[in-house]
């Protein structure tokens, strides 16, 4: 191969490389910018549920519901409420028991509010 | 044309030039240059500290270990929301805050006339016997009276 040639190969090679290194940097700026100072923080919207679904299960039991019924109702009243708000909410039964007074339930949350997925069980006694 | 070897490096040389300077103008400008939704920062900033101040007072128990937030909604005590919201949110942000239960909607702090960008921050709070959802409305403007 003549110096032409490897020249011209060099050089193909380094503007290849070039244009990569343009390209990656350009799209990693770009996903940077699109979440830039988002915050993603479920603390707030977990604590929410703990403190106060509990109360309104307890005001279903009292009015009579079943507990599946309770659950129902009190589940879809925060996931229309986080809906209205951008979040994505699902609370699952996954069982209930009850033991004198006292009502166990057993369930799921799934929250997301578009990029952040999160999914915990939790346990409540009302 | 068949170029002497030491013109041939030459030219390498100065690919190898234009291509690392090309790169580190992008690299600096990338790094430099705000980008197009850096104003969103601010807002959801905002709309964050919302969220977190309503949570303070939820957790925040009274020395009858009921809820802070609950108990002042439950004693209509709106001057006690206004001075904790006055005092956690940044100077320069207003706000109001309305509750909505049994159906019915109330504006239970008012600060002003939401201006630019409203970021809303939210909490569902039992009180007495009803869920109660609060909307906090923030924006960066001058806080009117209440």
């Amino acid at each position: 191969m003549n110096n032409r040639g490897q020249m011209l190969m060099v050089a193909g090679l380094l503007m290849t490389l070039t244009l990569l290194t343009i390209s990656i940097s350009i799209s990693h700026s770009a996903n940077l910018g699109r979440y830039q100072g988002e915050r993603h923080d479920p603390a707030p919207l977990l604590t929410m549920i703990d403190a106060n679904l509990p109360p309104a299960l307890d005001a279903e039991l009292v009015g009579g519901a079943s507990a599946e019924a309770a659950f129902a109702t009190a589940a879809q009243v925060f996931e229309n409420s986080f809906a209205a708000h951008g979040y994505a909410l699902v609370l699952k039964l996954d069982s209930s028991s009850t033991n004198g007074s006292a009502t166990t339930f057993s369930y799921t949350i799934l929250l997301s509010d578009g990029l952040l997925d999160i999914e915990f069980e939790r346990t409540a006694t009302v | 044309m068949k170029l002497p070897g030491r013109a041939a490096q030459m030219h390498v040389l100065e690919v190898l030039l234009v291509a690392t300077l090309f790169t580190s103008a992008v690299n600096v400008a990338i790094v430099s240059l705000p980008a197009s939704d850096a104003t969103r920062v601010g807002d959801d900033n905002l709309r964050h500290q919302g969220m977190q101040l309503l949570q303070v007072l939820d957790e925040w128990q009274t020395g009858a270990g009921e809820s802070t937030l609950a108990t002042w909604l439950g004693e209509d005590n709106s001057s006690a929301l206004q001075s904790y919201l006055d005092g956690g949110l940044p100077a320069a942000a207003s706000y109001r805050l309305t509750g909505t239960h049994g159906g019915s909607s109330e504006t239970l702090v008012d600060r002003g006339a939401p201006q630019g960008t409203v970021s809303i921050a939210f909490r569902l709070v039992w009180v007495g016997s009803e869920l109660w959802e609060l909307e906090l409305s923030l924006w960066y403007g001058p806080r009117g009276t209440a």
